[in-house]
């Protein structure tokens, strides 16, 4: 009983969702670069860098004397 | 027993595991011969679970800027075909997640058969609406193993997931079915 209700289902949705066409209307490449151009980062710095960055900018605004030691290193 | 998730790792061939190291090495080339070899099996397997053209082609084009974005993280000794097919499903799951149905169900839905004066096609627009308001997890896992008949084996590598927890998520799906229809007066 319970097998010839599942099988109703799968009959039902069989019905109810057009068979899909498996292959696409156009070559997508061309699609594919435009996007790779359009989302390039805009620059190739990692973000431990930025990270590095920001950590130097608090400790510099947090403890002004540390600029002193920081040209000293550089 | 807990199931575990298995996957089977296609070894590429020679030639396909250097077209992949040249990938990864952030060849282009190498990318777009990729790109041409799999275009067409990424978009069918997500047209199978979206089922619309457009939405396929975004997410087929998606699927491949994720794949390049993280080239340098792929093991070129790995199947690329079960990498896409994974960045592939969840993608189309989310955009699943995204297109709600236009309608909520009305409980009298039974009763407005003025609207469908063919009976056949009463059941079907009911069935797709039910269908449709299924959580995005459970539309895939059903179109898949359902519709597409996809083996559970298949369908549990595309969604990362355990074989028990396709049948699992398939059984719901079907429970779920069930009782919206038999509440919308389709007896199934």
């Amino acid at each position: 009983m319970k097998e010839a209700s599942d099988a109703r289902i799968k009959e039902l949705l069989q019905q109810a969702l057009p068979p899909a066409n498996a292959q696409p209307r156009r070559d997508l490449w061309p699609e594919m670069l435009r996007r790779l151009d359009q989302r390039a980062p805009a620059s190739a710095v990692p973000w431990f860098d930025w990270a590095l960055l920001a950590l130097v900018a608090i400790c510099v605004l947090a403890f002004p004397h540390s600029i002193t030691v920081l040209l000293y290193y550089l | 027993m807990i199931a575990v998730a298995t996957e089977t790792r296609t070894q590429p061939s020679t030639g396909e595991s250097e077209l992949l190291r040249q990938f990864t090495a952030d060849d282009l080339g190498a990318f777009e011969t990729l790109f041409r070899q799999h275009q067409a099996q990424v978009y069918g397997w997500i047209i199978r679970l979206v089922r619309d053209a457009d939405a396929a082609e975004d997410l087929t084009l998606e699927t491949f800027w994720r794949i390049y974005r993280v080239r340098e993280r792929f093991d070129a000794e790995r199947s690329f075909e079960a990498w896409a097919r994974r960045i592939a499903t969840n993608l189309a799951i989310d955009h699943l997640k995204r297109v709600r149905p236009m309608e909520s169900l009305p409980a009298d839905c039974a009763r407005a058969e003025e609207v469908d004066r063919d009976m056949q096609e009463h059941v079907r627009r009911q069935t797709e609406r039910v269908f449709r308001q299924l959580p995005a997890g459970y539309q895939a896992v059903a179109t898949l193993a359902l519709v597409e008949e996809q083996s559970y084996e298949e369908i549990s590598q595309a969604l990362g997931i355990s074989v028990g927890a396709v049948k699992s998520r398939v059984f719901r799906a079907v429970r779920l079915l069930r009782k919206q229809l038999k509440r919308l007066g389709v007896e199934p």
